[in-house]
């Protein structure tokens, strides 16, 4: 293209937001928006410079690599450089399009901040420049670096207020908890690098195609795999590290958008796309993802059903969906290895679909959190309980979150369902192998109704009722996007399963041994197995419940009953209710954990080195104090005591010289 | 009675020390293994005889690899002791340590190829002989070739009187390798090291002009740094670069031996950097100033001094001399218990020197080179004994350790710093603690590689104890001086770590933590010192909200911070992963200790972080004249950031030179080939 081949200035992707960033921070004061246009400008160069990439690199047949060496010795190397493959592509894409949209629906959001939208947007768009680096990364190493990068992001943004005790106190959990697990990826590169001497990607994967070396590692490969997978845990907001997440809310929402649809979350999803050569070697690691997803998203969806908070019931969906994304690159990959074990032909359906998922998500979640964003703006406040009746009001927003709720509810044939759809499918197939998948799948097709439920849950309480006059709809610059995304979280799914070959989603992003997965098949897969239509039903029974529960008027035309008065007959559901509410009491956990016994622990140890530790320093030195002052009294003047002293002192030497440096074995 | 007792205790013990007066035999100590061809000349005498002088002529000074080079090996007798008339029969015999000698008809090469001898029995030997050896220098240029010698002569009268023997010892160092030196063309280093004193005697002249002690200072400082880029940019390329010697006393075989290479360049480098920002940080000193800034500029020639010296004797010297300095600022510029804090630094930290120092002489007298040099001595390494070598190693440990400070030898850093000003704290912190370390890499490990093999445990065990205690103070403290000053110790666990595994990897990161907490510490110091200044207290309990007041300059704390937890992009990251990656090499899982550490660091962070600059403001302190900070305290730490990015990004810059040194000093200790 243009006479060039774009991919080799792919550094430009990640460098021209972060220049953006270093732009608005020096020059945001005096310009328009603060600096909002600088950053569109930024992240829209950014973003046409992605999708120019990604296209060559769709259209291209080899993974693309550049590199150069970071540092090095005599012993080791390590590189940093570019590596573009089709996971990347989707990735670019996907980050660049919403990052985008974000920037230009903050144009109006933010436009009440003064002059801290200066801080705003040089930290978003440092957030989207770190993510695109973090994408087209080629080692591990620099995966890790922009990883952690990333992380830092969210911590500024998430404690953007940050004079709100709450905020600041959010970001730093935020960090930790994702520290946590960083942490041990960073011990599983560590163990990668020792057992195969690179980081990269190229150089570690060509080693993997060799059984004999696969063989020899196995042990070290599973412990790597698992240690990156916390990681993952950690950032992509798993059980049990899935606390900081509905805290992050503190932010501003359109953070929250970029967080969850575009840039940190999906970070997880996506080395554990990255990793899977490594991963398919190591069926363990893959159960427990699998395991580990299907959990998560179960009793993420069970919390998200009574929270009150409409950014707390988005979060809690985002991570239930970050679940079924994990649930199915493990299945997919232990499809992968237990056909290579068979010797069959391997292929892993689940990654095709967990990365399908994962850009419906990027749409219909952005969508949502947007949406919510708009909502709020009108609403003036994040509780659903106060607000309702805002359909007429904004009919923008209420339409298109209505679009946002069926597609993640898995309704047909927005895109949400043909992803989800896909998920399950791909755990369903592994239950004929091993009984465990059999059971994520029942839990998956249970957290299908239930999120059906709770989305619908929200859209009511938001929208239906008698009708709030105050509110009116959103700006211009907030309601394009949400169009934009509508279009997407609506037809997103469709229209890339039915791209004319070879640019179907199937063909682009899979992870077999066969040349190709056929759309067609997929589709007709889809529509003729009977699973699809369990599915289905679950999104329609969840809906309809939520309808039930939330909307069903007393009267036609009246307000909604909203009669939950069965959950304080009973003493078991009040339980769960409070359970679930309390968010599991895992948060407190963590606090006490984070905060009380370290902080306990701390205190122990500042007391022991001052008395034990630095009195004995201090005790040692009155010591030799009291004994100066004893000693004092032998200049007494008197000659002969002097001349005993002396004699003394010379057998003392003698002793020394004769006897005790001997016994030290060393001799002048 | 008591006394009778005493005197008789007294009379056996001297009277056990009487047989001490008779001294073993005097051996010859150059190599041989007892038994061969030293044993024969006992019976010519019982001690080498000056009269017979036995030089090695055509060898360089450094070989090249694989070349052939002739050699001479010359006796000549004195001709007045040389009894006149009778014939004297002898011969030599002649050990390298590596390389190989070319048979000749004459000699006998044995040992392949490393002994070369010529049997005296019967051979006539003029009053001056010459034997004529080819040696071929060895492939590996990275190493110090020693020539061992022996020469005999007796006139065959059955007596040992008219006989003599003698030895000598001759080295080369290979063209290219790590003690190779590399003779400066302009005395660069010694300009560095007087510039800072000509700086604080133009100081001392100048004392009563109220602008001209600060100009002066940052004037000779910035200079300094410009000399200590050029240093830092002409060390790379293996063995010591710009070396300078001025004999100081000939007869102790002291001299100024100065040179850098890739291990002290970057703490050159460091020096340079910090002594201007210290400076322009202090730039509204108004208690004494031109004391201060001269105190300054003398600490700044004195850590420079102990960086590129390479001469045992002169590396303690400018290693006490740097004391004075720091007990001044500490004592005199320091807050309510500065007598206390200074006292307890000073007595601690020179009583740990003195044990290094007894280190020193033992290396000294054992290695009875009558030089000082750390090249000499390091070269003769690999004749001590085990033994010998761990109680250098300890001693030499044991003094360096202090510095460094290690946990349990660390609490006089904590009261050192929260009574020390700001300029001091950031000299403590970012050059003095580095002073431990370097010396450790520099002045212990080569000379007693064995005994640092077998202190690999303890080493271990202490940083990782350094590394986790230190964390957990810091997790304990209000005042953020204290919180800073038990993360240098965490920190430096961290670069301790990286020696103790005796890996490239490993040393090269320990050094790159020393300069990227050289960068940060020292700004995390600047920090509490702008806090003081502003609100008059560190006390983080009473702070709280400051982002509010002054978002500019808590801007430029957040990334300090961050920088200083170990994030990715800024230079501690580096030198972190580095170490746990070598670390996890040599010690498998025990590398998850540090990494408990990795995250409690990350926690006292920002928690600090959070208590002191989020959050509303603090009701119970008086924030009104508090705004952003004035351009001399804001700009040192923009300069750091902007470094520390510079080697968190760009780490080859450092890496380069240190990987290359690092590798040299394994192949000195054996440890690699």
């Amino acid at each position: 293209m243009l006479g060039h081949n774009l991919q080799e200035y792919a550094w430009l992707i990640p460098l021209i937001p972060l220049l953006g960033a270093g732009l608005v921070a020096a020059f945001g004061r005096h310009s328009p928006a603060r600096g909002g246009w600088i950053a569109l400008g930024a992240v829209g160069l950014g973003m046409v410079m992605a999708l120019l990439v990604a296209y060559e690199t769709f259209d291209s047949a080899q993974p693309f690599e550049q590199e150069r060496t970071w540092f090095e010795g005599e012993g080791f190397a390590f590189e940093m450089g570019i590596y573009l493959d089709n996971l990347a592509a989707l990735m670019l894409i996907v980050v660049s399009f919403v990052s985008f949209l974000v920037v230009v629906y903050s144009l109006g959001y933010m436009a009440a901040e003064g002059d801290r939208r200066v801080r705003y947007f040089a930290e978003i768009c440092l957030f989207v420049g770190v993510m695109l680096g973090l994408v087209i990364a080629s080692s591990f190493l620099q995966l890790f670096i922009f990883w952690e990068l990333v992380g830092l992001c969210s911590y500024l943004l998430i404690g953007f207020w940050y004079e709100k005790p709450s905020a600041a106190s959010a970001a730093k959990k935020a960090f930790l908890v994702t520290r946590v697990g960083d942490v041990f990826l960073l011990l599983g590169l560590v163990i990668l690098y020792n057992s195969f001497g690179s980081l990269n990607f190229s150089t570690l994967f060509a080693q993997l195609e060799d059984p004999a070396v696969v063989e020899a590692h196995a042990q070290a490969l599973t412990r790597a795999t698992f240690c990156i997978f916390l990681g993952a845990v950690g950032k992509s907001a798993q059980f049990p590290l899935h606390v900081w997440l509905p805290d992050a809310m503190e932010g501003p929402t359109t953070v929250s958008a970029l967080i969850h649809a575009a840039t940190m979350v999906k970070a997880g999803v996506y080395l554990i796309a990255r990793a899977y050569p490594l991963l398919v070697h190591c069926p363990e690691t893959l159960l427990y993802i699998a395991v580990t997803g299907g959990f998560t998203a179960f009793i993420a969806a069970a919390m998200a059903m009574v929270m009150n908070d409409i950014k707390r019931v988005l979060a809690y969906s985002t991570i239930s969906q970050l679940g079924y994304m994990f649930l199915a690159l493990g299945a997919g990959g232990w499809a992968y290895w237990h056909a290579a074990e068979a010797g069959d032909i391997a292929s892993a359906d689940g990654y095709t679909a967990g990365l399908f998922h994962l850009m419906n998500h990027a749409f219909f979640k952005a969508l949502l959190f947007l949406g919510a964003g708009s909502v709020i703006h009108a609403a003036h406040t994040q509780d659903m309980r106060e607000m309702g009746g805002l359909r007429k009001a904004m009919p923008v927003t209420s339409t298109v979150m209505g679009l946002a709720v069926l597609s993640i509810a898995g309704f047909p044939p927005f895109s949400g369902f043909w992803s989800k759809d896909l998920v399950l499918e791909s755990v369903f197939e592994n239950g004929e192998h091993y009984w465990l998948f059999r059971l994520l799948w029942i839990l998956a097709m249970i957290t299908a109704a239930m999120t059906a439920f709770y989305m619908a849950r929200l859209w009511y309480m938001a929208f239906s009722g008698p009708e709030n006059e105050q509110a009116h709809e959103s700006p211009r610059s907030m309601t394009t996007p949400l169009i934009v995304l509508a279009v997407l979280a609506a037809g997103s799914g469709a229209i890339a399963l039915i791209l004319p070959n070879p640019n179907s989603f199937t063909l682009l992003i899979n992870y077999t041994q066969e040349t190709s997965l056929d759309p067609q098949k997929v589709i007709e897969h889809i529509f003729f197995s009977y699973t699809t239509y369990i599915s289905i039903l679950a999104a329609v029974l969840g809906l309809g419940l939520g309808w039930w529960f939330y909307a069903r008027p007393e009267t036609p035309g009246g307000a909604p009953r909203g009669d939950l008065s069965f959950i304080g007959d009973s003493p078991t559901l009040t339980w769960l209710h409070a359970f679930l509410g309390q968010r599991l009491h895992m948060a407190a956990l963590f606090d006490w954990t984070g905060l009380r016994m370290w902080d306990t622990v701390a205190w122990f140890c500042d007391r022991f080195d001052h008395y034990v530790i630095d009195g004995s320093v201090n005790g040692l030195a009155a010591l030799a104090e009291r004994s100066g002052q004893r000693l004092r009294r032998v200049q007494s003047g008197f000659t002969g005591h002097y001349a005993s002293l002396s004699l003394g002192g010379l057998a003392v030497l003698v002793l020394l010289v004769r006897y005790l440096i001997p016994l030290t074995g060393w001799s002048p | 009675m008591k006394r009778l007792v005493l005197l008789l205790v007294m009379a056996v013990l001297i009277a056990l020390s009487l047989p001490a007066e008779s001294y073993p035999q005097g051996l010859p100590r150059s190599g041989f293994p007892s038994g061969e061809a030293a044993e024969g000349c006992y019976c010519h005498g019982v001690q080498p005889n000056a009269s017979l002088t036995v030089t090695l002529e055509g060898l360089p000074a450094n070989y090249t690899a694989g070349t052939e080079y002739l050699l001479w090996l010359n006796v000549s007798h004195d001709p007045v002791s040389r009894v006149a008339g009778p014939i004297h029969y002898g011969g030599f015999s002649l050990r390298v340590s590596s390389g190989i000698f070319t048979d000749d008809i004459n000699l006998s090469v044995s040992g392949n190829g490393r002994l070369v001898s010529h049997s005296g029995v019967g051979t006539v030997m003029n009053r001056d002989q010459h034997w004529r050896l080819v040696w071929t220098a060895p492939a590996s240029p990275r190493e110090t070739v020693t020539f061992n010698y022996l020469v005999n002569s007796a006139n065959g009268d059955g007596t040992a009187s008219g006989d003599a023997w003698n030895i000598g010892e001759a080295s080369t160092i290979g063209e290219g390798s790590r003690s190779a030196l590399h003779e400066a063309d302009v005395p660069l280093l010694s300009t560095l090291l007087l510039l800072s004193l000509l700086g604080a005697a133009a100081i001392c002249i100048g004392r009563r002009s109220p602008l001209l002690p600060r100009t002066v200072a940052l004037g000779t400082s910035l200079v300094s740094l410009a000399v200590s880029v050029a240093v830092f940019l002409q060390a790379d390329g293996g063995g010591y670069r710009l070396v300078e010697e001025y004999v100081w006393s000939e007869k102790l075989g002291i001299s100024l031996l100065f040179g850098v290479d890739g291990i002290s360049a970057p703490m050159v480098l460091l020096t340079g950097l910090l002594t201007p920002l210290t400076i322009i940080f202090a730039w509204n000193e108004r208690r004494q100033p031109a004391v201060f800034f001269a105190l300054l500029l003398v600490m700044e020639t004195a850590l420079l001094g102990v960086f590129v010296s390479l001469d045992y004797f002169v590396f303690y010297l400018f290693w006490e001399v740097a004391l004075i300095p720091m007990f001044f600022l500490i004592a005199v510029w320091g807050g309510p218990r500065k007598r206390y804090a200074s006292l307890k630094f000073f007595i601690y930290t020179f009583t740990a020197s003195v044990v290094m120092l007894v280190g020193f002489m033992a290396l000294y007298f054992e290695a009875g080179m009558e030089s000082f040099s750390m090249i000499e001595i390091q070269a003769q390494s690999h004749r001590f004994s085990d033994r010998f070598q761990l109680w250098v190693f300890a001693a030499l440990f044991l003094g360096f350790a202090v510095k460094m400070p290690m946990v349990p030898w660390h609490t006089w850093l904590p009261d050192a710093h929260v009574e020390a000003p700001t300029a001091g704290s950031v000299l403590l912190a970012g050059l003095m603690l580095k002073m431990g370390l370097y010396g450790l890499i520099r002045a212990a490990l080569p000379v007693a590689p064995d005994g640092a093999e077998a202190f690999v445990p303890v080493m271990v065990a202490i940083a990782i104890a350094s590394i986790l205690y230190g964390a957990l103070l810091s997790l304990g403290q209000t005042d953020l001086k204290k919180l800073v000053a038990y993360a240098s110790i965490s920190h430096m666990g961290v670069a301790l770590l990286g020696v103790a595994t005796l890996t490239e990897l490993g040393i090269a990161g320990g050094i790159y933590m020393m300069f990227a907490h050289g960068l940060l510490s020292p700004a995390m110091f600047m920090i509490a010192g702008v806090l003081l200044h502003q609100i008059g207290t560190r006390n983080i309990p009473k702070l709280g909200g400051l982002a509010q007041k002054q978002p500019y300059t808590a801007a430029l704390f957040v990334v300090v911070f961050l920088g200083s937890l170990g994030l990715p992009g800024l230079a501690i990251f580096v030198a972190e992963f580095a170490v746990f990656v070598a670390f996890f090499q040599t010690h498998g899982y025990w590398l998850l200790l540090p990494l408990v550490g990795v995250v409690l660091t990350a926690g006292y962070h920002l928690w600090a972080l959070q208590r002191a600059f989020f959050g509303p403001l603090n009701p119970r302190t008086d924030f009104g004249r508090v705004g952003e900070a004035p351009w001399y305290e804001t700009l040192p730490l923009t300069v750091i950031i902007g470094l520390a990015l510079l080697f968190g990004i760009a780490p080859w810059l450092l890496m380069d030179p240190v990987t290359g040194a690092v590798h040299d000093l394994l192949q000195l200790m054996g440890v690699v080939t």
